[in-house]
């Protein structure tokens, strides 16, 4: 604190930093005053770039419905198709069947006291 | 003088009644008699003296009387196995197995008596139980005292097999064929451990070896009749039961598989319930109540079956099967509660998940036992289908598919996990086999098309709508869908 206090720095002392810094920040708000613009009035923005209509070529066309089959698709896009052009079709999932899950068959004596066996499903359970 | 001849008679005949009436009672009145004399120069510590008395009181058909005897040596605590033994046996043929049970362990545990005859008699009430670690380490004992006769070990094989284990009932059965090598017990042991494995070829190709022209025991046949059934070949399991009725008409387990047998072949359950009724009278085993259990619920008498499933696992017995078939029944009482037009769907739902709660529950248990049941899997794979749960659900459809490849409801649903979970490479995959298990599957060709065309193989699908309308004209879904790619294909044109 005291060597802050006695700050010296060759004709830089502690006053005329502290003047300076006025300055300093008397000028920042004088630019800030001078470049702000009307309240609700936008400055106009600067067009960054524009079209050049022989580098862009033709707008392209819907993509021609034969030649999507042929598309190899990458799996993003794909993944694209199905959010954004598959909802189009409007094609609902077939609806799984009815599980018709048979009674498996009892087991014989002698049969394992806690453990299960795997052949004894059966019964009409191919369709 | 007419009537004093027949007033004679008469009174004649009535004396001559009453004597003949008041005979046995006379008899029984003297053998009570005697056996208050016997007791009063009884000994109980001599236990010949009163296994000899015990005995002719059991030729009687005094065995009340016997009994007293039985019980007077028995306070003694003599230091004999042959009064443990002889008690026992007398308990177990009254019907008194538990009871014959506690009598051996006392002899066992208590007065520390070691004997074969003990070891192998409670071996064999322990197997009749069903406790099969107990029956196990009372064989195990037996065959490492006695190592002339193979059928310790081999119901100590037996026996640890029935417990589900893996490894052990190999050493037992290596001891068996080392000891025994001509034995019968050693191909029916190897047949029984492999049939438990669930490879049944394998046992049959082993329960083939034995000689049936040799003297086999009961337990052979049952167990042959418990593979054939398990074969499907029903004549055969059929003839291995009358066989097992030829050798020991009173051996335990002929009439459950009767009754398992009648449950399977028959097709009228009249006749399987009444096989079970009559085999109810006699036994008791775990396998005769889950296939009553079984026959309730293809009857729809669901209570019925649900209190004696309970009642079976109660003590934590971990019947696979029974645990399965408790799955069955919360799966009915699910769709119950979802038919029910009195409650509201909110109510619906809230039911149905509790119940399915304890169904997965049950399942869950039936399926991931040691060696796996499918059948389970595939309910197990139902219950999480209908509940949303698709990963779960693919997971069991997935386990039950490894047993059954060839089972197109299976696969059919595990393509439709696939397709639930937006995975359309696995699902098309799944549904490709199916194909391949059945080419006209039209409900496959359909899931093929709507993968292709969302997707964006419009031209696929198209192909799979039109393949499946060859099939069946008729097919709505189909037509439906190739009209939509029409719609789209003209919209995009123009």
């Amino acid at each position: 604190m005291k060597k802050l206090l006695e700050f010296k720095f060759g004709w830089l002392n502690k006053e005329r930093l502290l003047f300076l810094l006025g300055i300093l920040v008397l000028l920042v708000g004088l630019f800030s005053y001078v470049t702000a613009g009307e309240p609700n009035v936008r400055p106009p923005q600067e067009l960054l770039f524009t079209a050049d209509e022989q580098a862009m070529g033709e707008t392209p066309e819907a993509f021609p419905f034969e030649q999507i089959s042929q598309i190899q698709w990458p799996e993003t896009e794909r993944q694209l198709f199905t959010l954004l052009d598959a909802p189009q079709l409007d094609l609902p999932a077939p609806e799984p069947p009815e599980l018709d899950v048979p009674l498996a068959a009892p087991p014989a004596f002698p049969q394992p006291a806690s453990s299960g066996n795997k052949n004894i499903y059966k019964e009409g359970g191919d369709k | 003088m007419k009537y004093t001849f027949r007033n004679i008679s008469l009174a004649l005949i009535t004396v001559l009644f009453i004597t003949c009436a008041s005979l046995p009672a006379h008899a029984e009145q003297s053998l009570d008699e005697q056996f208050t004399e016997d007791m009063k120069n009884f000994t109980p510590v001599l236990v010949e003296e009163g296994l000899e008395l015990a005995r002719k009181y059991m030729l009687a058909e005094r065995f009340d009387l016997a009994e007293r005897i039985f019980e007077a040596m028995y306070a003694e605590k003599p230091h004999t196995y042959k009064l443990y033994y002889e008690y026992a046996s007398f308990l177990e043929r009254q019907g008194r197995r538990n009871e014959a049970i506690e009598k051996l362990e006392t002899c066992v545990n208590e007065v520390d008596l070691f004997s074969y005859d003990v070891q192998v008699m409670l071996g064999r009430l322990y197997f009749h139980e069903q406790n099969y670690s107990k029956a196990a380490r009372a064989y195990e004992q037996a065959g490492m005292v006695n190592k002339i006769y193979p059928k310790p070990v081999f119901y100590w094989g037996v026996s640890l097999v029935l417990q589900g284990l893996k490894g052990e009932p190999r050493r037992a059965f290596q001891l068996l064929e080392k000891r025994h090598p001509n034995s019968f017990y050693v191909p029916l042991g190897w047949s029984i451990y492999h049939y438990h494995g669930g490879e049944h070829a394998k046992a049959k190709e082993f329960l083939d070896k034995v000689d049936e022209g040799g003297e086999l025991s009961a337990f052979y046949w049952v167990f042959k009749s418990a593979l054939y059934m398990q074969l499907k070949d029903y004549d055969t399991a059929k003839a291995a039961l009358d066989k097992a009725l030829e050798v020991d008409v009173l051996y335990e387990g002929i009439l459950t598989n009767q009754a398992i047998l009648a449950v399977l072949s028959e097709k009228n359950m009249g006749k399987a319930v009444k096989a079970i009724e009559t085999a109810k009278e006699y036994e008791s085993f775990n396998e005769l109540i889950m296939a009553e259990a079984f026959v309730n619920i293809r009857m729809g008498k669901m209570d019925e079956a649900r209190k004696a499933l309970t009642e079976l696992l109660q003590d934590g017995r971990t019947l696979y099967f029974a645990n399965y078939l408790m799955g069955v029944i919360f799966v009915q009482d699910i769709e119950n509660v979802m038919r029910d037009s009195k409650l509201s769907s909110e109510e619906k739902q809230k039911k149905a998940d509790s119940i399915s709660e304890k169904a997965v529950g049950y399942l869950n248990y039936a399926a991931n036992g040691d060696n796996n049941f499918f059948p389970a899997f595939f309910l197990l794979a139902k219950l999480q289908f209908n509940r949303g749960d698709f990963d779960q659900a693919l997971v069991n459809f997935q386990k039950a598919s490894q047993a059954m490849p060839d089972n197109i409801q299976v696969q059919t649903f595990v393509g439709h996990c696939y397709l639930k979970k937006n995975k359309f490479n696995n699902a098309r995959k799944a549904f490709e086999a199916l194909l391949q298990l059945d080419d006209s599957n039209t409900h496959a060709l359909n899931c093929l098309g709507y993968i292709s065309a969302v997707t964006g193989n419009t031209q696929q699908a198209e192909k799979y709508f039109k393949t499946t309308l060859n099939i069946d004209k008729r097919n709505k879904y189909a037509s439906q869908q190739l009209k939509k790619l029409d719609d789209l294909k003209n919209r995009r044109e123009r």
